[in-house]
């Protein structure tokens, strides 16, 4: 029998705090509690542990133990509970709660008053899950009213103030998630409804009484919107916690009445009680339900005129109608067709008062119209008299769809919708497309058909035949440019998917185009479904341009250079992007870049150069490569000239336009090397007036190219100038890539080739660790590592791998004058090296434990031991010592699980060796990931006691 | 001269080495548990990088001057290594240190108002100035009463930084585990200010008891520790 000299001589062996959690664990019999309660064991719960923005819950073994004592000695366990101070910790919470769940339920009871002071903190992980059980286990117990007490708790609605005055108040919530809310409803309450029904439902509505703001005295509520129908078929209704605790009313009131706790009359008028519409709705569903049984109790609510008349019931009202119509007296029947009728003559007479005939006209087949609605929900079940009233109404303006909804939607909109389909715009004559495309009118109403969704299915219909469209182009002149753009974006989809159509009749089509004035008088709304000019036209016709540059069958032919030039350069004096679009989208919505191949002028100066490479492909094959290099801009002074004019600030302020003499400087530099070295400093200015052109052309440079060995020399300048830079810029939000770490990634690359040296002292690579911060010194090793692990088995040359290898050894050579944090952070990254089993065993082995005994964690964790377990053969000895290193180094996000199998391959090496060194490093191992928490190795030492 | 126990009657209740238990060493090579804590604190060394005087090489200058057999002073000066040892670990291991006056500053303070005191007893203010001297002594017991205090608040965030599971253990374990690191910090400390007279015997098992206390804290044994609490829930719950 445990006594407190057990206790004391157990906690004099624990040694640390993996033996604490292992003697809870160990613990089978509910005799410790009683001396562990002596001994003051249960007094300190660990409080929750804050690390910055986050907030953790260390576990607690005590109250893990008591769980699972709850069953065998609930009182002792009970005791102990009692002792347990408040505490924010809601592990513990979910222990003392599993606790409960394992006692009887007068017992579990006592806890319920504490349970509901856990439900006040903000952080709830499983807890309100597990308390819902609570709530089932009193109920069926027969403590429910310890049960309805903590659901009462369990289930409160909060309700906020607003935020300022005159704003709309946030919705109503629960503590917890909507799902949890509706799982506990769903799965648990029926319990509870099982004990004590009345008591059960009467909290449901309540809460749900609660949760509906309070707008109107005559019980408006909103709900045909909120909750279009009580019976949730067909129609969305809401995952929020209105909508649960309606359908949980639903539920229990069907369920109260059939298990006959109450009766339907009783559990109608509760629901009557009550103001708000959705329980009105809630007892209209009810009395539906049972309406072939009771119709009596369903005729009277049916011949309620207020009722017939409330649009907020109408849902639930005329379903109602239309399944108990049937089973009623038929004075009740002629009572509610009476009202109808009634109704009917009302409106009539009222539309008679109409002055207008039109007027008249249209308040008469309203009327018409409200009759119609109604008896089309019970049609099926009217007297022949009025089923021939129903058909005429029907004949007139056709069946209605939906009727026992107010409104009804089908679909969700998702976009412009277009009279025609694409299919019945490429199955008519081109002339009557035209004619359609120059006369449609869309009705301008919202969601309906429009001029912008016709626009984008003619695009699709073009792009499956562009060939029908292009050599027609012509034809189209004149047409809105909502459709011409439609067309125009068809025949760049078109040429992306490789199909060939006629340029000449296109480029016709462009060039009309851009002598269209740029903007329509009275087109000035950016809300009309009409394109608000020509503007978006051009930008199209520059993509057009630049697909049909691109060196791929089908392209644009030489011959029609001056044309395409005729087009394209009137698009690169196009105003936008204007200073004002710049300020609007650029600076931290959009980089330079994007801005420019989303605007006219950007994406023509794109072109422009594509236009530049054509020429030049163009040239190489015509005349010899070396001819076409030598002549550069000189054989296509368009380009230049266009290129030059728009370097001038004074002409061209744009920093989009500076980002694409950025991306494409390699490529400027292949059409004339000697150009780009004479205009270097005006696409990188120096001046301080216009270091925002530089950072633009320059980040456009380092993030969207490829580090070319033909700039490098051109560059260096411009990279040392970055260097100096770095840490500076805060990078794109849009980019996932920093200027920074890019920067890094391009001399790694110029090194890898042997570009860049790192026995220069003024050398890039120098220069380069000397200024970088740690972070993006770190990026740079673990970018080489990660492209040598990405392609395990590609043969790297020896030369490449000895630049490497003489990479690393000076950065761990001179990273031991750094301070241990950033030492570790920066060598960390060899994991990646490692990991690709690129480099001799030896040095990699060698270098890895170097790094493991700064006693950091390594980059690629899962990787290295994985590799180690494949190496263990050739130096168990090595592996051994690098695997305890990375076990010593984990901390308590334990990434063990990702290599827990490679782990135990080095270990039962370990184990199974003659050598006794090699046994007694795995068992210290062992031992080590034992002192961690992690049990999972123990086997392997009873294995080897075994053997 | 502090009256301190001896280690086995510190833990009675745990497994001690008896004096004689260490391997007999010569010249200056470690061997054994020795080798052992040597090695386990030269890696922490490796990892600390930076913080100047190493753990380890005060650990091999404490056992190496314990063995100079022929050296009266051979237990003082491997005291002074020790505590050395003891009380550098936890700075290297970023416990926070209470900021302020180290104890000579404190005293030379109590004592310069002693000293005004003594020079003006004669003079009318000489009642002021022995209120003034109790003031600053009772200043002085409480400053001293705290550091002690901090003293184990340091100890006990050590043993956490130094256990691989990051839980916290409740009060009364960690109290048990500071008792024994501060009982063996008070016994090198007595030692090394001559104010402890000690054997060659009581200073092995001393020796012993911190060497197997970084042991269980650097170089685990987590299983057999567990078999001895296994036995005793056993032994509890058998006899139910």
């Amino acid at each position: 029998m445990p006594d407190r000299s057990h206790v004391r001589r157990a906690l004099n062996a624990i040694k640390r705090a993996s033996d604490y959690e292992f003697f809870f664990n160990e613990l089978k019999s509910p005799d410790w509690i009683q001396p562990l309660i002596e001994e003051r064991i249960f007094r300190e719960p660990p409080p929750p542990e804050r690390h910055g923005d986050y907030i953790s819950f260390p576990l607690w073994p005590e109250s893990r133990y008591l769980a699972r004592m709850a069953n065998l000695a609930s009182k002792d366990v009970l005791e102990a509970i009692a002792r347990i101070p408040d505490t924010e910790n809601v592990r513990v919470h979910e222990d003392l709660v599993d606790a409960a769940l394992a006692m009887p339920a007068n017992d579990a009871a006592r806890v319920v008053p504490r349970a509901k002071r856990w439900l006040e903190s903000p952080y709830q992980l499983l807890l309100p899950d597990k308390l819902g059980k609570l709530v089932a286990h009193l109920a069926e117990g027969g403590e429910a009213a310890a049960a309805i007490d903590l659901a009462r708790g369990l289930l409160a609605i909060v309700v906020q103030e607003s935020p300022r005055e005159g704003a709309l108040r946030p919705e109503p919530t629960a503590r917890f998630d909507v799902w949890h809310y509706e799982q506990i409803l769903k799965k648990r309450y029926p319990k509870l409804l099982a004990a004590d029904g009345e008591a059960a439902f009467d909290l449901l509505c309540d809460l749900l009484d609660r949760a509906i703001p309070k707008q109107d005295d005559d019980g408006t509520d909103h709900s045909y919107i909120w909750r279009p129908a009580i019976e949730s078929v067909g129609q969305y209704s809401g995952h929020d916690v209105r909508n649960a605790l309606v359908s949980a009313i639903r539920d229990a009131s069907v369920s109260l009445v059939r298990s006959e706790q109450l009766s339907l009359e009783m559990v109608a008028e509760k629901l009557e009680a009550r103001r708000q519409h959705v329980f009105q709705r809630l007892a209209l569903h009810l009395l539906r339900v049972f309406a072939k049984e009771r119709p009596d109790v369903a005729a009277v609510r049916i011949v309620d005129e207020a009722r017939a008349e409330n649009l907020g019931l109408h849902h639930e009202f005329w379903l109602l109608v239309r399944d108990a119509f049937p089973d009623i007296s038929e004075a009740d029947r002629v009572a509610l067709l009476g009202h109808l009728q009634k109704r009917l003559d009302s409106d009539l007479a009222e539309a008679a008062q109409e002055t207008s005939e039109e007027e008249r006209a249209d308040a008469e087949r309203s009327a018409r119209l409200w009759l119609l609605r109604r008896l089309a929900v019970f049609k099926d079940v009217l007297p022949e008299e009025w089923r021939e009233r129903y058909g005429e109404l029907v004949r007139e303006f056709a069946e209605p769809s939906r009727p026992e909804f107010l409104y009804y939607s089908e679909a969700v909109w998702v976009g412009p919708t277009s009279p025609k389909s694409a299919e019945d715009l490429l199955s008519m004559e081109l002339t009557a497309l035209v004619e359609f495309l120059s006369h449609w009118e869309p009705s301008g109403k919202p969601m309906e058909e429009s001029a912008e969704g016709l626009g984008r299915i003619l695009s699709a219909a073009v792009a499956a035949e562009p060939e029908r469209f292009a050599s027609q182009a012509a034809r189209f002149k004149g047409l809105d440019p909502t459709y011409i753009r439609g067309l125009i974006s068809g025949l760049t989809e078109a040429r992306k998917a490789k199909k060939q159509f006629a340029w000449e009749p296109t480029l016709g089509l462009c060039r009309w185009v851009v002598t269209q004035p740029r903007e329509i008088p009275g087109r000035k709304s950016e809300y009309t479904d009409l394109d608000p000019g020509w503007g978006w036209t051009r930008k199209a016709v520059a993509d057009l341009i630049a697909a049909g540059l691109e060196p791929a069958e089908g392209g644009i032919d030489f011959g029609l250079r001056e044309m395409v030039w005729s087009i394209l350069f009137p698009l690169t004096s196009d105003p936008e992007p204007t200073p004002e679009y710049e300020d609007r989208y650029g600076g931290d919505n959009l980089d330079p870049l994007t801005l420019s191949i989303n605007t006219v002028r950007g994406e023509a100066m794109h072109t422009v150069v594509r236009y530049g490479l054509w020429l030049r492909r163009h040239r190489e094959s015509s005349e010899s490569v070396e001819r076409a290099q030598h002549e550069g801009l000189d054989a296509s002074p368009e380009v230049r000239d266009a290129l030059e004019a728009h370097l001038d600030p004074g002409r061209d302020p744009s920093l989009a336009i500076r980002a694409v003499y950025g991306q494409w400087l390699p490529w400027l530099a292949l059409l004339d090397q000697k150009w780009v070295r004479s205009r270097l400093g005006d696409i990188f200015p120096s001046s301080a007036l216009l270091r925002s052109h530089r950072i633009a052309a320059w980040e456009a440079y380092i993030l969207y190219s490829g580090p070319f060995d033909n700039v490098l020399e051109l560059l260096t300048p411009e990279y040392d100038a970055a260097i100096n830079r770095l840490g500076e810029s805060a990078g794109s939000r849009l980019s996932p890539r920093s200027p920074d770490e890019r920067l890094a990634e391009h001399l790694m690359i110029f090194y890898w080739r042997g570009r860049l040296s790192l026995s220069d002292p003024d050398g890039l690579i120098a220069h380069f660790y000397e200024r970088a911060p740690v972070e993006v010194r770190a990026h740079a090793l673990g970018f080489v590592g990660r492209a040598l692990e990405r392609e395990p088995g590609v043969e790297i040359p020896d030369a490449v791998l000895d630049r490497l290898v003489s990479l690393w050894d000076w950065r761990a050579r001179v990273s031991k004058e750094l301070s241990s944090g950033e030492r570790a952070t920066e060598l960390a990254e060899f994991g990646w090296w490692f990991a690709s089993g690129a480099f001799k065993q030896d040095w990699a082995m060698s270098r890895l434990l170097e790094v493991l005994r700064i006693g950091k964690r390594v980059q690629a964790e899962h990787l290295v031991v994985q590799r180690l377990a494949e190496t263990v053969d050739a130096a168990p000895g090595q592996v051994l010592d690098a695997l305890r290193l990375i076990v010593m180094a984990e901390g308590e996000d334990w990434g063990g699980s990702l290599w827990h199998e490679a782990a135990e391959r080095i270990l039962e090496t370990g184990l199974s060796s003659k050598d006794v060194t090699l046994a007694e490093k795995s068992e210290e191992i062992i031992n080590l990931f034992g002192a961690k928490g992690n049990s999972g190795f123990e086997h392997l030492l009873a294995k080897k006691q075994d053997s | 001269m502090t009256d301190l126990p001896t280690p086995s009657e510190s833990f009675a209740s745990t497994a001690l080495p008896t004096s004689g238990v260490l391997p007999k060493l010569t010249g200056d090579s470690l061997a054994g548990r020795q080798q052992v804590v040597y090695e386990a604190l030269a890696e922490k060394d490796d990892q600390l990088g930076e913080r100047g005087v190493r753990l380890s090489h005060m650990y091999r200058g404490a056992v190496l001057a314990r063995r100079q057999s022929e050296n009266s002073e051979r237990l003082v000066l491997a005291a002074h290594d020790f505590r050395e040892l003891m009380e550098k670990l936890p700075r290297y291991l970023d416990v926070p240190v209470a900021a302020g006056s180290g104890l000579t500053v404190k005293v030379r303070e109590v004592v310069a108002v002693w000293d005004e005191a003594e020079a003006q007893k004669n003079t009318a203010d000489h009642p002021t100035l022995r209120d003034r001297f109790l003031q600053a002594f009772a200043d002085f017991a409480q400053w001293f009463a705290a550091r002690d205090t901090g003293r184990r608040e340091r100890a006990g965030e050590l043993l956490s930084r130094l256990d691989h599971r990051k839980l916290p253990v409740p009060s009364s374990i960690r109290e048990l585990r500071v008792d024994e690191w501060d009982q063996c910090h008070r016994y090198f400390e007595g030692v090394s200010h001559h104010t402890l007279t000690t054997s060659d015997g009581d200073f092995d098992d001393w020796a012993a008891v911190l060497e197997e206390f970084l042991l269980d804290r650097l170089r685990p044994r987590t299983y057999e520790d567990r078999k001895v609490l296994r036995d005793i829930i056993g032994e509890a719950e058998n006899d139910a």
